[in-house]
């Protein structure tokens, strides 16, 4: 076998062996056939790629020299190291070092990304090198590496580029030194402090402020004082968030007695900061600053007392309720925001004695809170002598009321004071929606003697219910002597949800006078809703024998198309000769044809043959195109 | 050196001044910027715009919607996308202030861009947003956070470090009825919870592993292929890959179906089960569900089949449960949790912008911030490891390995394509 031949064959041989195993997923072949691609001078780059795809999940230090080989391959490099930098043996950390100083810049930055990772020390010498390189990428690199990889030594040559007349490279140099120190169990607060030198970039100078905070609790008092007061907005709102983050009772204490200390600016951050802290030993140092504070100060300590008010101090915010809009809207955000236990008791005790306007804002807050007292603290305020207390009630009472609070609604339903009538009649809606006939009995009571502007409202909310019971309930009052009454009880019945009014309805369409429109309508929508079939074909065909105009034809037409029937096509062929109609009749037709052909050959050939018509009678364009692909579709 | 004042504290100094109220952000929204006419250019947030598809843009009309930022920069690899980016920009500032850019290190190079929404391709989420915080900036990113659970810790360790405001584009958190139903659970009115229902998405449920084969390079002003690839591994261009129906099942780019939807969903239920610093400690596959255990003993559920829209949530406790979705729609047992209360629907970025945007100016942490993201988006990687391993995956949330299991640790990393690096 001469050379060439036996060349082919080989390849041949291992495109077979390896070409349907290898795939670059969760799965695959053994590592020594991995390693064997890698290494195979004929594989191409899709099959190396694939290989060390599946060597980043299982390869062991044997794929190694495979994988150091591609180190620097321009399209390699990288799953190269996609391999290696999971892969925890020393060998891994051994060959990346080895190739380091000589694969090309590019290859440099990734081969340093993964000793970084690797947090591989015994490449700190190397990498240290290169970060003073003039390749400013090169050089940055370098840095993250050698932040990542942390420790005394990264730290320490990382330190020895950090002086302000050698450090090129100010963000990169600083981000390093923090990603090391704040993962060092060392002291590292000196360096901290340093950071925080105006010289760094702010993002270095902020987060060094944080490590410290957090590495020396103890001394950020200090620090978040010094920010508090001075002139750097964003440092001052930062030490605001650090107050929030860096924890202990005691610190809470020195931070609630430095609150009277600080100028206006700074008490606003601090609150803002103590509110998130979360911490009640801060109260009396806020409740102070919502007595004395400016207006500004007042917001703030009423907000950070949301977060960490107690049932005491629900009294004082209360009474901001009457305040000015802002005060207002800030007591109210924060009584509906108090967590703490017993919140909902105090709130509800509030009331007593409380003006008018406090009491309508703590029913509000009670029900925003979902409080368990809220639905019962409501029922007492309907009764109240102040309009304001009786709407806050009666929205408590939308919400969450049951039909045993429909009379109460039902009685204010004539409240002559503005805006309580309305929210009354909504009220009871609600309630009728939610309690269906178990609201009846108080509204039929009520009807009995209620004035006509209040019985229809209650005849209204009779189709709310929407049962038979109301049904029977709201008949009588179609012949009410007071048209109110009678026009809206015809109103209810056109838009009864239920099919029991069907009857009704069709006595009064084919009655003529005043209501058979309105009547025809509501029939006919009942009708097109009616979920039997031989139902609905005797309703269209009554309501079609009772149209007068060509606008209640199209309705009863449009009804039609909802039936895919053969009564329903002859109900619709029938009107294709009408040029009145012809357009609605035809779009009703197709719209049934695609289903009501499926049913069996007869009713496939019936719906052909009006097709046909449609195509050959329609004057619109667009309709005959319509049936025309529609009889495409059925042939 | 001199001491230099920042853009940002400028502004917010600026704005302090202005007007007394201005002390107080929260009035300084409400009175002084929220109700007033846009403020002058030179005094609004300046915003630089990585990633123009359908989401980046929304969420940039978002930004622009509000009276205190103005687009400065726009960012794609797609050329298209970046003309339609920028003329959306100039039509409504009425001026051509914005400029167009194809490598975001040039928009972050800029020292007048304060903050940065990122809506690029998953597969870029994490590595720009760390880049966006060496550079100085705030970051809205959108989700998912990351690709491997890696990247999103490296992200959260930085914000930290570096003291950014970072905001996940998990707007969820701020819209009325995900918040209504998390209270719920939150105060106790559930009872102890027991199970977290989280809906996946219903596309991208087969992760794909696929190399395409090489089709002609478009030039780099149409579509920068190796910019798009970005810290994933290289392959010869293919125009299938950069289309959002391909790369979010691909495992190079993407976590599929989990990450797509359970970014926000498994993120409401973390929230719920206050467990926004950890994570379940067990995860496996019961039939079509992924499963998940807390120390607490509650399942987080992800799952299909759940009511009321996308991204629907199912929270049970052992005396009621909530569920609700993007449709607004919200259920409850017992019915007396709700009373009758109606939420709007659909999933807008307004609510969850402005709360970012405050956090700017205040430095307080974000409802979505790094970290509470980074432990949702890591459930969401620990259960696609069950579905790539096909196995039960124990899970240590406070060292954030897989105990005993050294094949699934090394799938939660990934080495970056140089020059990128976390």
């Amino acid at each position: 076998m001469n050379t060439l031949l036996r060349n082919t064959l080989l390849i041949l041989l291992c495109a077979a062996a390896f070409a349907p195993a290898l795939r670059a997923d969760d799965s695959g072949p053994p590592e020594n056939e991995l390693i064997a691609v890698l290494n195979g001078a004929n594989a191409g780059w899709e099959a190396k790629y694939q290989a060390c795809y599946n060597l980043r999940r299982m390869g062991t230090a044997a794929s190694v020299p495979a994988l150091a080989a591609l180190l620097d391959d321009e399209h390699l490099s990288h799953m190269a190291r996609y391999a290696l930098e999971p892969l925890d043996a020393p060998e891994a950390g051994e060959a990346l070092r080895a190739a380091l100083d000589s694969v090309s810049d590019a290859h440099k930055i990734g081969i340093m990304t993964t000793l970084g990772v690797q947090r591989d020390t015994a490449a700190v010498t190397q990498i240290a090198a290169l970060a003073q390189s003039d390749d400013t990428a090169v050089a940055e690199a370098a840095l993250a590496a050698l932040g990542r990889i942390g420790g005394t030594d990264a730290i320490a040559a990382l330190l020895g580029m950090s002086g302000e007349a050698d450090r090129k490279h100010p963000m990169a140099t600083g981000a390093a030194l923090l990603d090391a120190a704040t993962r060092s169990e060392d002291d590292h607060a000196p360096l901290f402090e340093q950071l925080m030198d105006e010289s760094w970039p702010e993002a270095i100078r902020l987060g060094a402020f944080r490590a410290l905070a957090h590495a020396k609790p103890g001394q950020s008092p200090k620090h978040i004082q010094a920010a508090l007061t001075g002139s750097n907005v964003h440092l001052r709102d930062f030490a605001a968030q650090l107050v929030a983050e860096v924890g202990g009772p005691k610190l809470t204490k020195r931070y609630a007695k430095l609150l009277a200390e600080l100028p206006d600016e700074g008490k606003l951050a601090l609150l803002r900061g103590l509110a998130n802290r979360g911490d009640a030993e801060a109260r009396r140092a806020v409740l102070a600053q919502l007595r004395k504070g400016s207006a500004p100060v007042k917001l703030a300590a009423m907000q950070a007392l949301g977060s960490i008010g107690t049932p005491e101090d629900v009294p004082l915010l209360a009474k901001n309720l009457e305040g000015d809009a802002d005060t207002a809207d800030y007591a109210r955000k924060s009584l509906t925001t108090l967590r703490v236990d017993g919140i909902d008791e105090a709130l509800a005790g509030a009331i007593e004695g409380s003006s008018a306007v406090v009491e309508a804002g703590l029913l509000g807050i009670l029900a925003e809170r979902g409080a368990p007292q809220a639905l019962t603290v409501a029922i007492d305020a309907l009764d109240s002598d102040a309009a304001v207390v009786r709407v806050a009630a009666l929205e408590t009472v939308s919400q969450l009321g049951t039909a045993e609070q429909a009379p109460s609604a039902i009685g204010l339903l004539d409240d002559s004071d503005t805006g309580a009538s309305e929210v009354a009649a909504k009220a009871l809606g609600r309630i009728c929606a939610r309690e269906g006939d178990a609201a009846l009995a108080p509204i039929k009571d009520a009807l009995t003697s209620a004035s006509p502007a209040v019985a229809a409202v209650l005849v209204r909310n009779l189709g709310r219910i929407g049962t038979p019971d109301a049904l029977a309930a709201l008949t009588p009052a179609i012949d009410s002597e007071h048209a109110e009454v009678s026009d809206a009880a015809l109103a209810t019945l056109a838009e009864w949800p239920g099919q029991e009014a069907r009857p009704q309805l069709l006595a009064l369409a084919k009655a003529g006078g005043d209501a058979r429109e309105d009547a025809l309508k509501g029939f006919v929508r009942l009708a097109r809703a009616e979920p039997d079939a031989g139902q609905k074909v005797a309703a269209l065909s009554e309501a079609s024998a009772l149209a007068q105009t060509k606008q209640e034809r199209w309705m009863i037409l449009a009804a039609w198309g909802t039936l895919p029937d053969p009564a329903a096509l002859a109900a619709l062929s029938k009107d294709l000769d009408d040029e009145e109609v012809a357009n609605e009749a035809a779009s009703a037709l197709m719209n049934i044809a695609p289903e009501l052909a499926k049913r069996d050959d007869a009713a496939r050939k019936a719906v052909a043959e009006a097709l046909e018509r449609v195509v050959n009678q329609t004057k619109s364009q667009a309709i005959r195109d319509r049936a025309s692909s529609l009889l495409k579709d059925l042939r | 050196m001199a001491k230099k004042t920042t853009r940002r504290g400028f502004l917010r100094g600026a704005a302090a001044t202005a007007a007394g109220a201005a002390l107080f952000p929260n009035i300084v929204r409400a009175e002084t910027l929220g109700n007033a006419k846009r403020t002058a250019a030179n005094s609004r947030l300046a915003l630089g715009v990585i990633g123009l598809g359908g989401r980046g843009t929304q969420v940039m009309h978002a930004f622009m919607a509000q009276p205190d930022v103005q687009v400065r920069a726009v960012c794609d690899v797609k050329g298209d996308r970046r003309g339609q980016g920028l003329e959306a920009v100039h039509t409504a500032y009425h001026d051509d202030d914005c400029k167009p850019y194809i490598d975001f290190r040039e928009v972050l190079g800029r020292d007048d861009i304060d903050i940065v929404l990122i809506a690029t391709g998953d597969n870029w989420h994490s590595g720009v947003s760390i880049c966006a915080a060496h550079a100085g900036k705030d970051i809205y990113c959108e989700k998912p956070m990351s690709v491997t659970l890696a990247e999103s810790r490296a992200v959260s360790d930085t914000m930290t470090r570096l003291g950014r405001v970072y905001q996940c584009g998990t707007q969820r958190r701020s819209i009325s009825h995900f918040r209504f139903a998390v209270r719920l659970a939150q105060t106790g009115k559930l009872g102890k919870l027991t199970e977290l229902h989280a809906e996946e998405a219903g596309a991208f449920q087969v992760l794909n592993y696929d190399v395409l084969p090489e089709q002609p390079l478009p030039p780099r002003e149409e579509f920068d292929w190796d910019m798009w690839l970005g810290p994933a591994q290289w392959r010869p261009y293919n125009a299938e890959y950069p289309t959002r129906g391909y790369w979010s099942g691909h495992v190079d780019f993407s976590g599929g179906s989990i990450t797509e939807w359970g970014s926000h969903t498994v993120d409401i239920c973390q929230w719920a089960n206050s467990a926004d610093n950890t994570g379940p400690v067990r995860f496996w596959k019961e039939g079509d569900w992924y499963m998940g255990e807390y120390e607490n003993g509650a399942k987080l559920i992800i799952r299909t089949g759940l009511r009321f829209g996308s991204c629907p949530v199912k929270i049970v406790g052992e005396e009621g449960w909530v569920e609700t979705g993007d449709s607004g729609e919200i259920d409850a047992y017992p019915k007396s949790l709700l009373g009758d209360r109606l939420f709007e629907g659909g999933y807008p970025p307004d609510n969850h912008v402005r709360a970012f945007l405050d956090c700017v100016y205040t430095r307080e942490e974000p409802i979505a911030r790094a970290e509470h993201a980074h432990r949702s988006i890591s459930a969401c990687h620990i259960a696609n490891l069950v579905k790539r391993l096909g196995r039960e995956i124990e899970w240590d949330p406070v060292t954030e390995t897989c105990p005993h299991d050294p094949e699934a640790n090394r799938l939660l990393s990934r080495a970056y394509r140089e020059p990128w690096r976390l």
